[in-house]
């Protein structure tokens, strides 16, 4: 995986400060990097910020836990971008298997906006844009059109081959930049 | 960088508004990495490139959203776990609250099986004690105090082997699962005026094993919004006559969902339920073909056999109450009881005049 962050030297003192067991130490240390690593599970996460929060909970915990195995000459934010990545995973994995509402009206689209909702709900479309895309398709596109990694970093984070994130890609792409259209559309009226 | 980049779609994210998180969100993580809750977590080893994190799914439709902050109370609850053989212990929390459990030397099965005899060379030391229940509110109150605490070890002694079996076949430990049930239990250990109430479903319909709702009231104080909660844990009797708390006793594939249908739940208030005419009745729904256990007011349980719904997979369970219900609030529970699954939901509903 590409190098997200760099090691600076206010993260290397407060690694060794949680190493020595000042655990008033370690939020400092991932609130340096939170900001850049909500907005990876945010969209990982369709915008369910409770569900963010969960994961994000899950993956600080784990780093902390695993701060000893953390090594000197890696990036920091490399090192949590990852855990965080696969937090969300496992939140998405979770998801799966848990059974679908009986009486499901999730992502049902308000009725049209106007004026200065226009921002609010171009947020919202695009929440609903990442919502309607199936698992794979959403991880993908966000790690290659949110992130920036290209078709062979995708392929080797996702463990598939750079065909299927050309496929999954191509998908994921037509199925948002419908939903945005649409929504577009509405908003005109 | 790629280059390969939809300038549309990478606009769009680009630009979304990410929030913050939610309240208490750094709270939590300092109270999880404090340094007596890390001791009584040890061996929890976790692998930063592993596949899997040891928390499972526990997921009910109107589990609360809010993370009250657990109650990392150490003393106590801990202290009452040792290692003496059929000798009566007494769990005294910090708050004067007593709950009699007892210590014992084996294992206990819920099917009357005899644990499996480890083979290779008799080993002569006692096995390891266990605490036991002898009634299912002690059990789930046990469960719920050592959750709170942060006691795994007496929290797992509790759990009951159908929420063991779910946590395993999700490729958890019980032990993560206890830390993370924290969250959504842990403060019923701080609850002053809590009170409970038995639901047997033995007596009430089909069910072939002794399943008891154990409700739980009161003035809820932690994180989230303050007031009134309640919430339904399912224990089920062992073999040996004992009981254990079954917070997960869910299906595999299908989790623990339960939505109630009627009365709807509220938009405004979280964990509300909009109010109900007099003459209306309680409608729930779940994945698979299990039955609905409705209790209102304390009253014995009513079983309802799952009726199939058309094309939504699940099934449906209505109850029609007796009579005219009277104008204030009810307190309701409804179980659905479908092979291994148990899941249990109390709350409440106003009749309105």
């Amino acid at each position: 995986m590409r190098r997200v962050d760099s090691l600076g030297g206010s993260d290397e003192r407060l690694v060794q400060r949680v190493r020595a067991g000042d655990t008033r130490a370690f939020p400092e240390l991932v609130r340096t990097h939170d900001e850049r690593l909500r907005g990876l599970a945010y969209k990982l996460l369709a915008g369910d910020h409770h569900r963010m929060d969960d994961a994000m909970q899950n993956a600080y915990v784990q780093a902390y836990r695993s701060i000893d195995r953390f090594r000197a000459d890696a990036d920091l934010g490399t090192w949590l971008y990852r855990i965080v990545y696969n937090a969300c995973l496992d939140e998405l994995r979770r998801a799966k298997r848990r059974p679908e509402p009986v009486d499901s009206t999730l992502w049902e689209r308000p009725s049209g906006r106007a004026g200065p909702e226009r921002a609010v709900h171009a947020a919202d479309s695009v929440l609903r844009a990442l919502a309607a895309l199936p698992d794979d398709q959403r991880v993908t596109v966000v790690l290659v059109d949110g992130e920036g990694f290209d078709h062979q970093e995708a392929a080797e984070i996702l463990g598939v081959a750079a065909g299927t994130i050309a496929s999954r890609l191509s998908r994921a792409r037509a199925t948002m930049r419908e939903v945005l259209e649409h929504d577009e559309k509405e908003d005109g009226r | 960088m790629s280059e390969d980049r939809d300038p549309v779609i990478t606009k769009a994210l680009n630009d979304l508004r990410v929030p913050d998180h939610g309240a208490g969100f750094w709270e939590r993580l300092e109270a999880q990495i404090d340094p007596s809750f890390s001791m009584a977590t040890t061996g929890a080893d976790v692998d930063a490139d592993e596949d899997g994190l040891d928390l499972p799914a526990i997921v009910a439709l109107h589990e609360r959203s809010t993370h009250p902050r657990r109650g990392l109370r150490a003393m106590a609850v801990a202290a009452a776990v040792v290692a003496m053989l059929a000798v009566a212990a007494t769990l005294t929390t910090d708050d004067g609250r007593d709950q009699r459990l007892r210590t014992a030397e084996t294992p206990e099965t819920t099917d009357g099986s005899t644990p499996p005899t480890p083979s290779g060379p008799v080993v002569t030391s006692a096995p390891p004690a266990r605490a036991v229940a002898d009634t299912p509110e002690a059990a789930v109150l046990g469960w719920l105090d050592a959750v709170g605490a942060g006691d795994t070890k007496l929290a797992g002694d509790l759990t009951g082997p159908r929420s063991v079996a779910y946590i395993k076949a999700l490729g958890a430990n019980l032990e993560g699962t206890i830390v993370e049930a924290g969250e959504g239990y842990g403060g019923w250990a701080d609850v002053l005026d809590r009170s409970t109430t038995e639901i047997d479903l033995t007596t009430a319909g089909d069910t072939r094993e002794s399943i008891t709702i154990v409700v739980v009231s009161g003035t809820w104080t932690g994180e989230g919004p303050d007031g009134f909660r309640t919430d339904a844990i399912p224990a089920v009797r062992t073999a040996g006559g004992t009981w254990m708390a079954e917070p997960f006793a869910f299906d595999a594939d299908q989790g623990g969902r339960l939505e109630i249908v009627s009365p709807r739940p509220s938009d405004g208030e979280e964990g509300g339920f909009d109010g109900l005419a007099g003459d209306a009745i309680l409608e729930a729904a779940a994945p698979g073909k299990g039955t609905f256990h409705f209790s209102l007011d304390d009253e014995p349980a009513t079983a309802v056999p799952g009726r199939k719904t058309s094309g939504q997979g699940g099934v449906r369970g209505t109850y029609d109450p007796p009579g005219n219900l009277r104008s204030r609030t009810h307190l309701f529970v409804v179980a659905y009881v479908d092979g291994a699954t148990i899941t249990a939901f109390a709350g409440t509903f106003a009749v309105e005049s």
